[in-house]
Formats: structure tokens, C-alpha cells, sequence
């Protein structure tokens, strides 16, 4: 029996960053513009679904006098994560 | 990339490369905290060395309350380079280790004090130590060579200030009195030296390899 695969989180952009805010405290939107390769506006749509399901928070600020958004996963964008791997790997398994 | 559906397999390799290419920035390369700090020490230790041999009063002694206050000042005034990287866990721990460091300066600072009055403690072994051991682990936090073996020098030499005190036993007078209170004085050069070891030197060799891409 598979487990259903989180389609919030298999698309291939959303995944991307999830995988790189796993992994620190907080990314800034240019870094995962960088890391990512994908164009301002599809990220940014990409991270208002990701900040509506509550597996990110978006902090906007500023840096000096340029604007600055920040990126962080939540425990529950963690616990979502965690069990998108574990279903991965009953498909790998197989 | 785009907002494309994946394969298990390829959602694997997306998820490891993110990770193994984060990882690779996980050190933060900046010797400005240490050049800061490590300047700011050396400057009033050799202000107050120089008070010291003028013979001032010794309420300049409270110069020595002007490294935090200006540390802190050129941390503000000099703020890091704009860098898009992400804060890692590695920069919380380093920051959380720095802070515990500082911290333990106060009791220090009141050991010494109150002590003072019965038995002299050494503060300026103390001071480096502690800088010592935070430089030490910071390397090895940051697997930074330079900032480890800075740090565990400073800590053997830290060593030097009791030996000096144990050298200025043979240049006491019969009497048990110091030939010269000054000698005393010297001590502070050696705390500068160790904060040049420490802090001033690994952090132009940080930097430098930052500017050159080392």
C-alpha cells in the first residue's frame, strides 16, 4: 500500500524550497531565488501557497532601506515534509 | 524550474541536491566580529598600559569599560556586508557561544574584585582564556583551521601570565617586595599579544581568503 504523495509539496519548486529551508533557520528571497533558478514571480506564488498551507512563514522587512522578505518553515511545514519523504521512500522501496 | 509534477525518483535527487548545496554555504566566512573585537582589545590594553607608565591616576583604569562600549559601537557602525545567505543553525550556535562567552566576563569581572582583596586573581588570564576557548570552538564549529588553532594557542598561552607572575617572584626584593610594582604592568602586554593571536590575526587571514576566494 503507497502513501499518497502531499501534492502541495510534489511540484518540483515548492519541494526545492522546502528541501532548502529544512535545512536553516531562514532564507531570504533572492537566495532562494539563486539556489532555485526560478523567475521572482513564480517563486513568489509558489511561497504564497506554501505560507497559506502554514508550512512557511513569510516575513517581510527591511534590510538597511532595501526591502527584504524572509523565509521559515513551520513545525507543521516539518512535519509535512518529514511524512513526504517517508512516502517517497515506500515508493522507492518498492 | 518550474511547477512541474515529479517522479519519486527525481523528487529524491531534488530533495539531496537542495541540501548538499545548502550545506556548502552552511560556514559563514567573515573575520569582522574577531578584527572588531580584537583591535578594540588591543587599543585600550595599550591605552591603559600607557596610562599605567605615565604614572595617571587609576581611575583611568576605567578605560578598560570602553571595549564593550566600543566594540559594540564598530559592530553597529561597520554591520556585515549585504549577503542573501541564509542563517544556519551553525550561525545560532556560534552566536549562542559568543554570548555565554561574554556573559561569563561579569562573574569575572566580580571574582576578581572581591577576591582582590585577600588573594589576586589573575583577570586578564581569565579574560583570555575564556576569549580563547570561544575562538577554539568556534573553529571547530565552523571547521575553520584558523580559528581553532588560534584559539587553542591562546589557550596555552594564557599559561604565559602565571608563569610571568612566577618569574617576578625572583625579582623580589628580600623584603618580599616587588623591585618594581610596574612589572605588574607588563601583564597587559601579553593580554594584547594574545588577542592579536587570537582575534586580529585569523581574522585578516579570514578575510583575505574571503576577498580571494580561498
Amino acid at each position: 500500500m503507497f502513501k499518497e504523495l502531499n501534492p502541495l509539496l510534489h511540484s518540483e519548486l515548492r519541494l526545492a524550497v522546502m528541501s532548502i529551508l529544512i535545512g536553516v533557520e531562514d532564507a531570504d528571497f533572492v537566495f532562494l531565488r539563486q539556489e532555485t533558478g526560478a523567475t521572482a514571480g513564480n517563486l513568489s506564488v509558489q511561497l504564497d501557497k506554501l505560507a497559506k498551507a502554514g508550512y512557511i512563514e513569510i516575513e517581510k522587512g527591511f534590510r538597511g532601506k532595501m526591502p527584504r522578505t524572509v523565509c521559515r518553515i513551520t513545525d507543521a511545514g516539518r512535519d509535512a515534509f518529514e511524512e513526504y519523504v517517508e512516502a517517497l521512500q515506500s515508493y522507492i522501496k518498492r | 524550474m518550474e511547477e512541474r509534477k515529479l517522479d519519486a525518483q527525481e523528487s529524491i535527487e531534488l530533495i539531496t541536491r537542495m541540501i548538499r548545496n545548502t550545506r556548502q554555504r552552511l560556514e559563514r566566512h567573515s573575520g569582522r566580529p574577531f578584527l572588531i573585537w580584537g583591535y578594540t582589545t588591543v587599543a585600550i590594553s595599550l591605552l591603559n598600559y600607557a596610562l599605567n607608565l605615565t604614572g595617571a591616576d587609576p581611575l583611568w583604569s576605567l578605560t578598560w569599560f570602553l571595549i564593550p562600549v566600543l566594540g559594540m559601537l564598530l559592530m553597529r557602525l561597520f554591520p556585515e556586508k549585504k549577503s542573501t545567505d541564509p542563517h544556519t543553525e551553525i550561525d545560532r550556535i556560534v552566536n549562542a557561544l559568543w554570548l555565554v562567552c561574554s556573559l561569563a566576563l561579569i562573574p569575572i569581572f566580580i571574582i576578581c574584585i572581591f577576591h582582590g582583596w585577600s588573594y589576586r586573581t589573575s583577570l586578564f588570564m581569565l579574560i583570555a582564556l575564556v576569549m580563547s576557548i570561544g575562538a577554539a570552538s568556534t573553529g571547530l564549529i565552523v571547521r575553520s583551521k584558523i580559528y581553532t588553532v588560534a584559539g587553542f594557542l591562546g589557550m596555552g598561552l594564557s599559561v604565559l601570565f602565571a608563569l610571568y607572575d612566577y618569574a617576578l617572584i625572583y625579582w623580589h626584593q628580600p623584603d618580599g617586595a616587588p623591585r618594581n610594582a610596574m612589572l605588574f604592568n607588563n601583564e597587559i602586554l601579553i593580554f594584547a599579544a594574545v588577542f592579536v593571536i587570537i582575534m586580529v590575526i585569523p581574522g585578516h587571514i579570514i578575510n583575505y581568503r574571503t576577498r580571494h576566494g580561498k
